[in-house]
């Protein structure tokens, strides 16, 4: 082989419980590549990577970093040493400390021996910054960064502890496309200077975009290995489902026609602790399915939250149906308003319950469903049993707890509970298929068109551009608690989006 | 249909599981007995003859302690921790023995039931108090109800010295007029609350199992943030959790004065509220399952009275039983750590035996 191999898996095997999360998986890293890692949420990539890194001890199998054998149990910090560095999905830095501070925390002896000197620090810096390529300033709060620059503090930090091998957990997760295409450019820079780069991903246009060689896996398994330049994104996609993918589309109609069900104007909160609301407006159609663009964290849970009645409003009006509606004493879900919320564990299940009782906990209320203070046990056992075989859940039993069942399963249960009751006119759906495999994100999707088709009206939001592009009539971008444009979804291409997302406003775009 | 649902397959491995963790206490309590240079064998014997010659005496502690677990179990399913147990039992003793000891002129049921109601009523008040302030102000409910032991304790011992003092030579109450008692069950040496606090049991299994009501509790107590979604009011569920655990502690105490004791002594109620606590763990906060555990913790009780006089170990060491009993509960990695090690040895025989 004319390239030298830095790590070498051999045969790696790893169950949680019943679960195999590897199973038999050999990997090589070549020096100088990126390597991309390709699969589905569940497939067995971080769990790969957390072997690698130390977090976790593997069943059997073989691992090699720069030729040295590991032993079985070793600790990141010895995986540190030995050259590699691992940048997280959740950031790991102190918020209130500035950028300096944060990369060298941890390891201040590299900068002081006794006395830690702010100045020599800033000093030592300076080269970092021109190896790297990243330019930031050293005195800025962790706080005041944008999420694209944060995670370019979480690189140098790798990179002024010596590694050599960088391992990144679908960093593109949060950034915007402009974001992406920054750090791109940085990582092919970091590989001209021989750096070592993995990174962990499940989107196919990254990888293709971005790296040298891609390992796919499937189900704890190596699926696949590819040069990029030999393959293309419907061979990917085929290995890394096992399957021909259909795609769930909408056939885009205007808006311009109808008058809205649901006229959000001027909404703010004070209350919440992440990003109030800052005079949000926005219509919702009948019919249609309006689409929120926006990176986390720029208000789209506090909308949600006020639309749930759980957040209160500080100032704006909400109008249902033309007519005034009173957010301070009445909830929309009276009016047929169900929540697919974004966190399916703690917004969307009570996890030790069954599904029968977190199916019951939408429909507690409902008389059909009593025997005087009682609930009718016959009619809740056919009520979920149809439930249950409607929406596919498997397995097939009302007794199992939620936390039993599958990511793609739970989202089905909040389905059923949110999509079945017959007043049902406005469904919002949060992050909808969040950390789904391919499947699930398809039932979901046909079910959100079902509703559209059926004239309810519909509001998605997700940080995944592909599904607002593919389901949405028309879009909207949230940034920092407003909507700072809302159009035809045709209106829109990748670039402007993005720069909305930014938060470029509609007369500078 | 209510049996098939109990009989549930994750609930017999809990049950199992409870009872291998009991199990384990009695093993390290042996060690502790050898440490005493007692015998194991005799202590535990002379435990389980004194628990089964006095069955009655057992079943008449069982119920206040079956009481006592439920002031517990209800707040912690709707989230709240009511440790208040101790006090709110001694209030509703004390109020059950005053009203119990009034000159009323209304016919015998109906007095007890008077007495029962203002003790439940009182016992409501305090648990309440803690919960509302938990609720409204964010006092922690556990040390708020952890406090009100003492004051209560401490308000009760002046009442039954001075303004409510009933007898010249102790400090307890005087009896209650016979129309407020609750009659014996069948002469035995305890009363038909037992009867009633079994049924008070089942009842709060159904309603948390059967009953939308006991739906939004469960759900408030275990995902707050789900039940603010699903227009439930987690503040309230946590009240009403608190105001179900204090009415259960106070009627606890009201039903052993009104049908064994028949006067409120001081310090008669001693421990029953925190045995309470280690009531509702071993049953993991199943209704029912504080039935069988408080029987058993009663019978730990009555039957240590015996290994004190008999074999001159300390009653304490029911202490350190008890002790060891919520460790290992609490603690499922060591249980279930030597369960692990007992299932491999018996996976090896096995495949021993096939070779």
């Amino acid at each position: 082989m004319e390239d030298s191999v830095v790590i070498r898996m051999r045969g790696v095997s790893k169950s949680f419980g019943n679960n195999k999360a590897n199973d038999n998986v050999d990997m090589e890293v070549r020096k100088g590549e990126i390597l991309a890692i390709l699969g589905e949420n569940g497939a067995g990539k971080s769990t790969l990577m957390k072997i690698l890194f130390g977090f976790y001890t593997r069943d059997e199998g073989t691992v090699e970093i720069e030729g040295n054998v590991m032993p079985l149990v070793y600790s990141p910090r010895v995986a540190m040493e030995m050259g590699l560095a691992m940048v997280h999905q959740h950031f790991k830095l102190v918020e209130t400390l500035p950028v300096a501070e944060n990369i060298v925390l941890g390891a201040e002896g590299k900068v002081a021996r006794f006395v830690y000197d702010k100045r020599k620090t800033r000093e030592k810096l300076k080269s970092l910054y021109d190896y790297s390529g990243i330019h930031l300033n050293s005195d800025t709060l962790i706080r005041d960064l944008p999420l694209g620059d944060r995670q370019k503090v979480e690189i140098l930090k790798a990179l002024f502890r010596g590694c050599r091998t960088l391992i990144l957990d679908e960093p593109t997760a949060v950034l915007t496309p402009q974001e992406t295409e920054n750090m791109f450019s940085l990582l092919r820079n970091l590989r001209e200077q021989g750096m070592t780069i993995l990174i962990i991903t499940h989107k196919l246009s990254e990888v293709l975009q971005l790296s040298d060689r891609v390992l796919v896996m499937r189900a704890g398994r190596v699926a696949g290995l590819f040069e990029t330049s030999h393959t293309s994104e419907a061979e990917l996609a085929r290995t890394m489902v096992g399957y021909e993918l259909g795609s769930s589309k909408t056939i885009r109609q205007s808006c311009s026609s109808l008058s809205p069900t649901l006229q959000l104007e001027n909404l703010s909160t004070e209350d919440s602790a992440g990003c109030n609301l800052k005079g949000l407006s926005l219509s919702l159609y009948p019919g249609r399915i309006v689409g929120i663009a926006g990176v986390d964290g720029n208000g789209q849970r506090e909308l949600v939250e006020v639309l749930a009645g759980i957040l209160p409003l500080s100032s704006g009006t909400v109008l249902l149906n033309g007519s005034l509606f009173d957010m301070g004493r009445r909830k929309l879900a009276e009016s047929g308003l169900r929540i697919i919320p974004e966190d399916r564990h703690r917004q969307g299940l009570v996890l030790p319950l069954t599904v029968q009782d977190n199916i019951m906990a939408g429909y507690r209320n409902r008389i059909d469903m009593r025997k005087g203070p009682f609930f009718d046990i016959e009619a809740i056992h056919s009520f979920t049993d149809g439930l249950i075989e409607d929406f596919d859940i498997r397995p097939r039993s009302r007794e199992l707890k939620a936390q039993q069942m599958s990511g793609g399963n739970q989202q089905k249960i909040v389905l059923a509970r949110e999509l079945s009751e017959s007043d049902l006119s406005i469904i919002v759906a949060s992050q909808p298929t969040r950390g789904l495999d391919v499947g699930a994100i398809e039932f979901t999707h046909s079910q959100l068109l079902k509703h559209k088709n059926e004239g309810r009206t519909i509001l998605l939001i997700s940080s995944d551009l592909d599904e607002i592009e593919a389901l949405s009539d028309e879009i909207a971008v949230i940034y920092d608690g407003k909507i700072t444009v809302q159009r035809n979804a045709d209106d829109f291409d990748r670039t402007t989006l993005g720069l909305y997302m930014g938060g470029g406003r509609e007369d500078v775009v | 249909m209510i049996l098939s649902s109990i009989l549930r397959k994750d609930r017999m491995i809990t049950f199992s599981k409870t009872v291998f963790s009991v199990f384990l206490a009695l093993l390290f309590g042996s060690l502790f007995l050898i440490f005493l240079e007692a015998s194991p064998l005799e202590v535990y014997g002379v435990m389980f003859e004194r628990a089964a010659t006095s069955f009655d005496l057992v079943l008449r502690r069982a119920m206040v302690l079956m009481m006592s677990g439920l002031a517990v179990a209800i707040p912690m399913k709707a989230g709240m921790f009511n440790m208040g147990g101790e006090g709110q039992i001694v209030a509703g003793a004390l109020t059950a023995a005053v009203v119990g000891g009034l000159d009323l002129p209304i016919p015998a049921g109906f007095h007890t039931v008077f007495a029962l109601a203002s003790a439940a009523i009182i016992g409501m008040l305090l648990s309440g108090f803690s919960g509302v302030l938990s609720i409204k102000r964010n006092v922690n409910e556990v040390i708020s109800t952890i406090m009100m032991n003492s004051i209560i304790a401490y308000i009760a011992t002046y009442l039954v010295m001075n303004p409510f003092r009933g007898s010249e030579f102790s400090p307890q109450t005087a009896k209650i007029k016979d129309g407020a008692s609750i009659p014996s069950f069948f002469g035995l040496d305890f009363s038909w609350a037992l009867v009633f606090a079994i049924f008070l049991c089942i009842s709060t299994y159904v309603f948390l199992e059967r009953t939308p009501k006991g739906l939004e509790l469960k759900a408030a107590g275990l995902n707050p943030v789900f039940s603010r979604y699903q227009g439930i009011k987690v503040g309230s569920m946590g009240l009403l959790g608190m105001l179900l655990g204090g009415a259960a502690a106070a009627l606890g105490g009201a039903f052993e004065v009104l049908g064994g004791s028949h006067s409120y002594t001081d310090e008669y109620f001693l421990q029953y509220g925190f045995d309470g606590i280690a009531i509702a763990f071993m049953a993991g906060n199943n209704p029912l399952g504080i039935i069988v555990s408080s029987i058993f913790m009663a019978a730990v009780r009555v039957g240590s009275l015996a290994v004190s006089r008999r074999t001159g170990v300390s009653t304490y060491f029911v202490s350190i039983l008890q002790g060891l009993i919520i460790v290992l509960l609490v603690v499922p990695y060591f249980s279930d750590s030597i369960l692990a090690v007992i299932k491999k040895i018996f996976c090896r025989k096995k495949e021993v035996d096939h070779v």
